[in-house]
């Protein structure tokens, strides 16, 4: 019924000598909103970097569409990116333009749309986010969860095919984290992105997600719909899920 | 002794892997400066960063330089009975040397510097890395407009520094020292090659290039937090200072 979008094959990266994936696979299904989860450091935020080909992996193979985008030079990734929107973890913001200028940047960049229709599908977007009334302001002077949101706005007006989301609710308070969750349920529904999102989030990832996938020790431990993550047996899930300190996955390094 | 090789190498491996890197950003930006579009209004908030606003540290700069080298040059020439020929001799001084380098030193404090603190940043809170994913080259929309506005900002801020230079010196050596005003002024109108002026000016936009294309570069490379934007910030300004004193001595050789 479901065919993947992106099949990720025996990927492997370190960071001079620290292994951080090792082997790791992965499909995911078109249409559908994947989370991944795992400990902090455990290279979530790596492997969306490798996704959308900012990291070069060791070895392995990205296939988005059966096309391996490991080798392929920039001109040929920007034609992928632009499949891509992406939330960064920390929104990344650009701290040089205003709101309204960082949500318009993919427009004003990558079409020919006159300044009216860009305006207009900004202010659309903001209210879809929740934040009318601050095209003006500049990154610093919003709070982390309105960054969030603007970073969210730019990440979809071009409307891609594919969302990453890097923590889109990590540091935000439980309502506006909740409408966070909607607003990816919500594009996945009306538009049939395919999401990936990263998240701490247990209780809204067995919630939202479609699929969810764990990270540990470089490689996805477990990988199935939440009630399937929920019966697992497997100890370092089940650790996980219920946040207990003690157990087989280990607290130090 | 073991050990000695073990660094020398390991800083001879970091210096080629460096000047690679360096080579490689200088290509790209060479490439993207010829792609279109060029982005007009990205490059005059630049021209307006490197250049106006380092007009006033400029102008200072130009002034007292002139009017300290018009003491010194007064206090050399006056024992054989040259006073007319100092005028002469600061013009030439600050046209070939004293101007050019003395600008893109001062810049390099003001503006290099915060070109690495500011793609640093960049760098470091992933906004370098926004660009790429939104498919926006970094190269085409940080770096290739601060390096044109570099290029041709330094050379209008030499011309500045040179004719406050002049002024500094008139007012000391005309006003504080005696020389007779048309002479001083007479004298550099004949001394003075407009080769002089114009090899300054080359020198000068070469050192724009420097200066830009360092704080790019070191900025672009950050790693490593707050800190390493700072790191990054102090690498620039030493390293576009000495490259500039070392293509400054290079110029000059072949210049004149
Ligand atoms: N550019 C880099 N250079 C060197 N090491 C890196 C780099 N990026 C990540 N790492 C290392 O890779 C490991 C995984 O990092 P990553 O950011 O993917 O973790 P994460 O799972 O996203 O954690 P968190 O939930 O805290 O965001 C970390 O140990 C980190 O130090
Ligand atoms: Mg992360």
């Amino acid at each position: 019924m479901t065919e993947s979008i992106i099949q990720i094959n025996d990927l492997h990266k370190s960071f001079g000598d620290t292994p951080v994936l090792r082997g790791l696979n992965l499909s995911i299904e078109k249409g559908e909103i994947t989370f991944i989860i795992g400990r902090s450091g455990g290279g979530k935020s790596v492997l969306i970097k490798l996704i959308i080909g900012l990291l070069k992996p060791d070895s392995g193979q990205i296939l988005v569409d059966g096309h391996d985008i490991v080798p392929l030079g920039d001109h040929d990734l920007n034609r992928v990116r632009h499949r891509f929107g992406m939330l960064f973890q920390n929104a990344a913001l650009f701290d040089s333009m205003t709101i309204g200028e960082n949500i318009a940047f993919p427009l004003v960049t990558h079409t020919g749309l006159k300044e009216k229709e860009i305006e207009e599908l900004v202010e659309q977007k903001m209210a879809m986010v929740g934040l009318e009334g601050i095209q003006d302001k500049m990154p610093t002077e919003i709070s982390g969860g309105m960054r969030k949101r603007a970073g969210l706005a730019r990440a979809i007006i071009l409307e891609p095919e594919i969302l990453l989301f890097d923590e889109p609710t990590t540091g935000l308070d439980p309502i506006m984290a909740e409408m966070i969750d909607d607003l990816i349920v919500q594009t996945q529904e009306r538009t049939n992105v395919t999401s990936i999102v990263i998240s701490h989030d247990i209780p809204a990832t067995l919630r939202i997600a479609h699929n969810v996938a764990m990270i540990y020790e470089g490689q996805i431990v477990t990988y199935g719909t939440p009630a399937q993550i929920q019966a697992s047996d497997n100890h370092i899930v089940q650790q996980f899920l219920t946040g207990e300190g003690e157990g087989p996955m280990y607290l130090g390094d | 002794m073991i050990k000695f090789f073990e660094i020398l190498g390991r800083f001879i491996i970091k210096t080629i892997e460096e000047m690679g890197q360096l080579m490689l950003l200088v290509v790209n930006s060479f490439i993207w400066t010829f792609r279109p579009p060029l982005r007009i209004r990205a490059i005059f908030k630049q021209m307006e960063f490197v250049g106006v606003k380092s007009l006033f540290v400029v102008i200072l700069t130009g002034a007292f330089t002139g009017a300290v080298m018009t003491i010194q040059i007064f206090y050399g020439f006056s024992m054989f009975g040259a006073e007319s020929l100092v005028s002469p001799t600061l013009a030439i001084a600050m046209a070939r040397e004293l101007g050019p380098v003395l600008t893109a030193l001062m810049v390099t404090g003001r503006a290099g510097s915060a070109i690495a603190a500011e793609l640093g940043t960049m760098r470091v809170t992933e906004q370098i890395d926004a660009l790429y994913v939104m498919a926006a080259n970094p190269i085409k929309f940080l770096v290739v407009p601060r390096i044109i506005a570099g290029v041709f900002m330094l050379p209008i801020l030499t011309v500045v520094a040179n004719l406050m230079g002049v002024l500094g010196g008139y007012l000391v050596g005309v006003i504080l020292l005696d020389i007779n005003a048309s002479i001083f002024i007479g004298n550099i109108v004949e001394f003075l090659n407009p080769s002089d002026i114009f090899n300054g000016l080359i020198k000068s936009a070469v050192f724009g290039f420097i200066l830009t294309l360092i704080g790019c570069y070191k900025g672009f490379y950050t790693t490593g937090g707050a800190e390493g934007v700072g790191r990054a910030t102090t690498e620039s300004v030493v390293m576009a200072s000495i490259l500039i004193l070392a293509s400054d001595y290079i110029m000059t050789a072949i210049m004149f």
